[in-house]
Order: C-alpha cells, then structure tokens, then sequence
C-alpha cells in the first residue's frame, strides 16, 4: 500500500518528546542569570575603576600632555570594550527570534566583525595606546638624558606592536579553526535561503 | 512560589515539547545530539521569553528561535564532524519501545530522507510535517511565500518516493 503525504505527517507526529527535568532546567538558569548578572557588575566595575587608578596615580592635573594622554586611553578602552560586546553571540538578544535569514545575516555579520576586530582594530587600538603613552612619558622623562628618552620611547613601543601582533595572529589562528567553518556554513545555508 | 515566567514557560514547554523535539531529530539524528539542541532551544526560549511582544503567534516565535537554534548548532556540528559519516547508520529514535518494528524501519527512512535535504529543506519539511501553514513558514524561514509553495511540491514528492520505493523504484 502506498504511503501518502497524510500517511507521513501521521507517522511524524507519533513521536514524543521523553520526559526531561524542567523543573531541573529552570533552577540551573536561575542559577546562571544570578551568576551572569554578577558578572556583569564586575565588568562594569573593573574598567571605570582601571581609569579612575591611572587618573589618581598619573599627575594629569600638572600638565596637559598627560591629561590628553589618559583622556585617549579611556577613550580607547571605551571603544574596544564596545566593539567587543557589539560583536559578542550574546546568549539572548532580539536576532534569535528573526527570521531564519535575518537571523543568519546577523550571526555572520557579527562574526564577520570579531574578525575585522581582531585584525584591523585591535593595531589601531595599540597605535592609540603607545601614542597616549608616548606623550605621557614624554612629559614624565624629561629630566632624562636624550639617549635614554628615545631608548624607552622606542623599546615600548617595538613592546607594544610585537605583543599586539603576536596576539593577534594567536586569536586569527584560533578563530580560523573555530569561527571560519561555522561562518562556510552559514554563508551556504544564507545562499540556499536567498534560492 | 513559581514567578509569572515560570508559569509561561512551563505551559509553552507542555504545548510544543513534542514538536520542538521532533524538530530536533529532523536535524540531528543521534539522541544525544537530539538532546543537547532541545535543551538548548528551551534555554533560548526561556532567556528570550521576556521579549516576547505578540506581534507573531507564540508558536512562530517558538519556532523562529528552535529553527535558528537548530541552524548555528548544525553549523558547529558540522565543523566538529567534518571528517566523519554526518549521519551514522545505527539511528536512535524518540522513544524506540513504542514503536512497532515496522513504523520503527519507516521512521528511519523518514529521517534517512530528511537529513539528505540541504537546512532550508529540512526546516520547510518539519514544519510541514508538523502541518504548518505556508505563510507562516514563509515568516519563520523569511522566504517568499511563492518559493515556500515551490519547495513545498518539491519536498513532498521527494520524501513520498523515499517512503515507496518499491512504486518509486529507489
């Protein structure tokens, strides 16, 4: 006897779900929003108090070099610190109820994006930190002989790049293993949806 | 004393359990995996539920986040599996002692069909299996109606000729 689409759905939706532990499942998510919104106080707190040390420890007040100096650090702590959560696969925001093509679109842009931070941002974010410190020690080198000056002022910042670069090679390896087969995926599944 | 979300969310639990975790096994077909994705579609219901505003049926909006869910999690799987058989012969079903041997062997035929379907085949053929109308598969996927209709035709035929070989000669 042939089976008919009916006869398939029928078939379909004879099965059921095994029971699973609900009650388990809210407790522990409970559990983890509690933990995550503890979190997320620490971070709120850990980067206002970084600026607020170097304000208290560094004499900004004596010249403006320096205030200048730790005005483009906050700035570029700020920006970083935006960038990466714009780009985080937030447990929960508003894309995981789009459309499976919204949704797609969003997931590879934000991944696109961790990729574009990683690689371009992340040296314009250490350019910005060896010139805001640069102009500090400027200022806070001065009674230094001419030698040692331009001695520290180009080993920080040969410091600076070669740490950056090296990091970012390390994350861009480790996201070409990790990210760049979920993005393939994506991008088939995206085309498949456009048809 | 249960807070209002825990009422809502152990009622949506309770009405689309079944379908959520048949949605599962249209993507992934070993049990665990089947599991670990329902577990993790309840999780994503249950952080967005807050943000539910009615403009769509509840069961478009479950399904918008089980489908997405389903998608990136096939996408990892995809990438941990690269080098092995994606869908491996010994397959687990929801609850193998209540099936007949026969329906057992047709069910796996049926999954067997679905995961040769590439994700937007799958994700128009669960729904539709679950009886959904085309509009709302066109909202939950965000294709055309028309392209729905288009698949729709084309997936029935596919997974018809799977389930009758012996008229089909497959």
């Amino acid at each position: 006897m042939e089976t008919n689409f009916n006869d398939i759905q029928q078939l379909w939706q004879s099965q059921k779900a095994s029971n699973f532990d609900i009650q388990g499942l809210i407790s522990g998510l409970k559990k983890t929003e509690e933990k995550q919104r503890k979190e997320r106080i620490a971070i709120a707190i850990i980067t206002p108090s970084t600026l607020v040390f170097l304000f208290a420890v560094m004499p900004w007040g004596e010249s403006k070099a320096i205030l200048f100096s730790l005005l483009v650090i906050a700035a570029a702590m700020l920006w970083v610190g935006w960038l990466s959560f714009s780009s985080a696969l937030k447990p929960s925001d508003d894309s995981e109820s789009f459309s499976n093509k919204a949704y797609i679109e969003t997931q590879l842009t934000k991944l696109k994006q961790r990729y574009k931070i990683a690689g371009t941002y992340m040296y314009f974010y250490a350019f910005l930190l060896a010139a805001a410190i640069n102009v500090a020690y400027f200022v806070l080198l001065e009674p230094l002989s001419a030698t040692i000056r331009i001695s520290v002022h180009l080993g920080l910042t040969v410091m600076m790049f070669v740490v950056m670069h090296i990091s970012v090679r390390r994350r861009i390896k480790k996201y070409d293993q990790t990210l760049k087969p979920i993005m393939e995926q994506l991008e088939k599944m995206l085309l498949e949806l456009k048809g | 004393m249960k807070t209002q979300k825990e009422q809502d969310f152990e009622a949506l639990y309770q009405s689309h359990k079944d379908k959520i975790y048949r949605l599962c096994l249209g993507f992934v077909r070993e049990k665990d995996l089947a599991n670990d994705l329902f577990q993790e579609i309840l999780i994503k219901i249950w952080r967005n539920l807050e943000s539910f505003k009615g403009e769509s049926e509840i069961s478009t909006w479950i399904y918008r986040i089980a489908y997405n869910a389903a998608l990136t999690f096939t996408a990892k799987e995809k990438k941990k599996s690269e080098q092995q058989t994606e869908f491996p012969e010994n397959l687990d079903l929801a609850e193998p002692e209540n099936y007949s041997q026969e329906q057992e062997i047709r069910l796996q035929i049926l999954y067997q069909a679905i995961s040769e379907l590439p994700e937007l085949d799958r994700i128009i053929a669960t729904l539709l299996l679950e009886g959904t109308a085309y509009k709302a598969i066109a909202e939950i996927s965000g294709i055309s109606e028309n392209y729905v209709a288009v698949k729709v035709n084309r997936i029935k035929t596919s997974l018809t000729q799977k389930l009758n070989p012996q008229t089909h000669g497959n």
